[in-house]
């Protein structure tokens, strides 16, 4: 039987953010994009490419890299972006500096190979804040890193990632922001 | 004569403060203070004598002398002036000169033998000439100024330039909206055979591949075929690749389910959308 789905997700809830931190030799280079619930761009914002010199990395020591992804880039960004989605994704190799963007919580993912079989129920808690989520619909599975430890919060934002997972790939623009990345930061230009 | 012995003898009986606060300087008074603060220096004082007649047939006079320099090791050790390298000379003048002490020091008591009614001369000293000036030159001596640290701190130099601040951020989101979209299939042996029934149907209407011939290669969720302007499906890693171009008059579309499917007698790929299995999407 046919299935025809017509329940249009809640405006406010309809735009993604999307943030990415690229490290391409020894340039720095970070971009947020923000899309809608079919992946289509409303919103890129990036940084340009930084470079850490010998002085900065003697001023920053062992902090350079989270000052680098977090102060540098990650609230940079944030604070000129002017849209205004749910929540944020990140790769899942970002976990470690997970914080809120625009005062937007944000999720660290990435493809789970399978579930074990004693998970039950879309949402399997790992850690404290972190969960393997089932799209039952799509048959992805995710590891999910999450920048808040309120339980409540962190099953509302699942609930969000499956919806949205129902309208598009949540995974491939964070392929599209590490291309358009690669490309400013090769070439320099900006346009 | 007599006021000036009584007045020695008034000094010399009196304190060291009341010395020094209440009388007028006296020549002896300059004499001990010069005692008193000075090392090493020459004094000189004489004793004059009135006549003659009165020291006539004295050989050898005694002059005492309390000679203290506040100390406690010359303290009540009175010395003789002869005893410390004093000399007379001549028979009616007794010139007691040359005495040297390493010390400060300081007269208390002078006495004389009462036969005597000496008129004691304090003499300044010549401290002037008798002292030597040691001439620091400075300049000469290539002394050199060490730069306190906190006074190097003085000028702070601005190091905010070694610091990140604000990056420069700019927007392009041509760019990105060029770059195509690409999507990855699900698996399609997990997929449950009414949905790969369906699937088979709408490639045998669309494409009039008989159901029996047709092979399930992918399957794509929420395509947006409505709008999409380019499309290619790469058979090696079975994924596809699209542009999309939104109309502003555009409000709503629709995302459908994709299906890579195979021709098996002609080896063709098609590209089926499932007609009814699609999602309603507002878009602003």
């Amino acid at each position: 039987m046919p299935t025809q789905e017509n329940q249009p997700i809640h405006p406010s809830q309809k735009q993604v953010g999307y943030f990415r931190h690229l490290k391409i030799g020894e340039k720095h280079i970070g971009g947020i994009l923000v899309t809608n619930q079919i992946g289509i761009p409303l919103e890129f914002k990036y940084t340009d490419p930084l470079v850490a010199t010998k002085l900065h990395k003697i001023l920053y020591g062992s902090v350079l890299e989270k000052y680098l992804h977090e102060s540098v880039i990650r609230d940079r960004l944030a604070k000129e972006i002017r849209s205004t989605p749910a929540y944020f994704i990140t790769p899942y190799e970002e976990k470690q500096f997970l914080g809120a963007i625009a005062d937007k919580e944000v999720l660290a993912i990435q493809r789970y190979p399978s579930v074990s079989a004693e998970s039950s129920g879309f949402f399997t808690r790992v850690r404290e804040r972190e969960a393997i989520i089932e799209l039952h619909e799509e048959a992805i599975v995710l590891r999910v890193a999450f920048s808040t430890s309120d339980d409540v919060l962190q099953h509302r934002m699942a609930a969000w990632l499956q919806e949205i997972a129902g309208t598009m790939d949540i995974l491939e623009p964070l392929d599209r922001i590490n291309s358009a990345l690669t490309s400013l930061c090769g070439d320099g230009k900006k346009d | 004569m007599w006021r000036r012995e009584e007045r020695l003898g008034f000094w010399l009986k009196s304190s060291a403060a009341s010395r020094k606060a209440g009388h007028a300087v006296q020549p002896w008074e300059r004499l001990s203070c010069l005692f008193s603060f000075s090392r090493k220096k020459q004094i000189v004082f004489d004793a004059f004598l009135p006549t003659a007649n009165e020291i006539h047939g004295v050989k050898n006079m005694d002059v005492t002398a309390d000679v203290r320099d506040g100390l406690a090791l010359l303290q009540g050790k009175p010395r003789r002036f002869k005893d410390a390298g004093a000399s007379c000379s001549g028979a009616c003048i007794h010139t007691v000169k040359d005495i040297s002490f390493t010390l400060e020091l300081g007269v208390q008591n002078l006495s004389f033998p009462e036969a005597f009614r000496p008129c004691i001369k304090g003499t300044n000293l010549d401290v002037e000439a008798k002292c030597r000036a040691y001439g620091l030159n400075m300049q000469k001596g290539g002394l050199r100024k060490i730069e306190c640290l906190c006074n190097q701190g003085r000028k702070a130099n601005d190091g905010r330039r070694f610091l990140w601040m604000n990056p420069p951020v700019a927007a392009n989101l041509s760019k990105i909206s060029r770059i195509p979209q690409m999507r990855t299939s699900v698996d399609a042996e997990k997929i449950k055979d009414s949905e790969r029934q369906s699937f088979m149907r709408e490639a045998e209407i669309l494409k009039q591949i008989p159901m029996d011939r047709v092979e399930i290669i992918a399957i794509y969720r929420h395509v947006p075929i409505e709008i999409i302007t380019r499309l290619r499906y790469i058979d090696r890693n079975r994924i596809i690749l699209y542009s999309i171009q939104c109309e502003p008059r555009r409000t709503r579309t629709r995302v459908h389910d994709l299906a890579a499917v195979r021709d098996r007698l002609s080896g063709e790929m098609h590209l089926v959308p499932h007609r009814m299995r699609f999602r309603s999407i507002v878009l602003n």
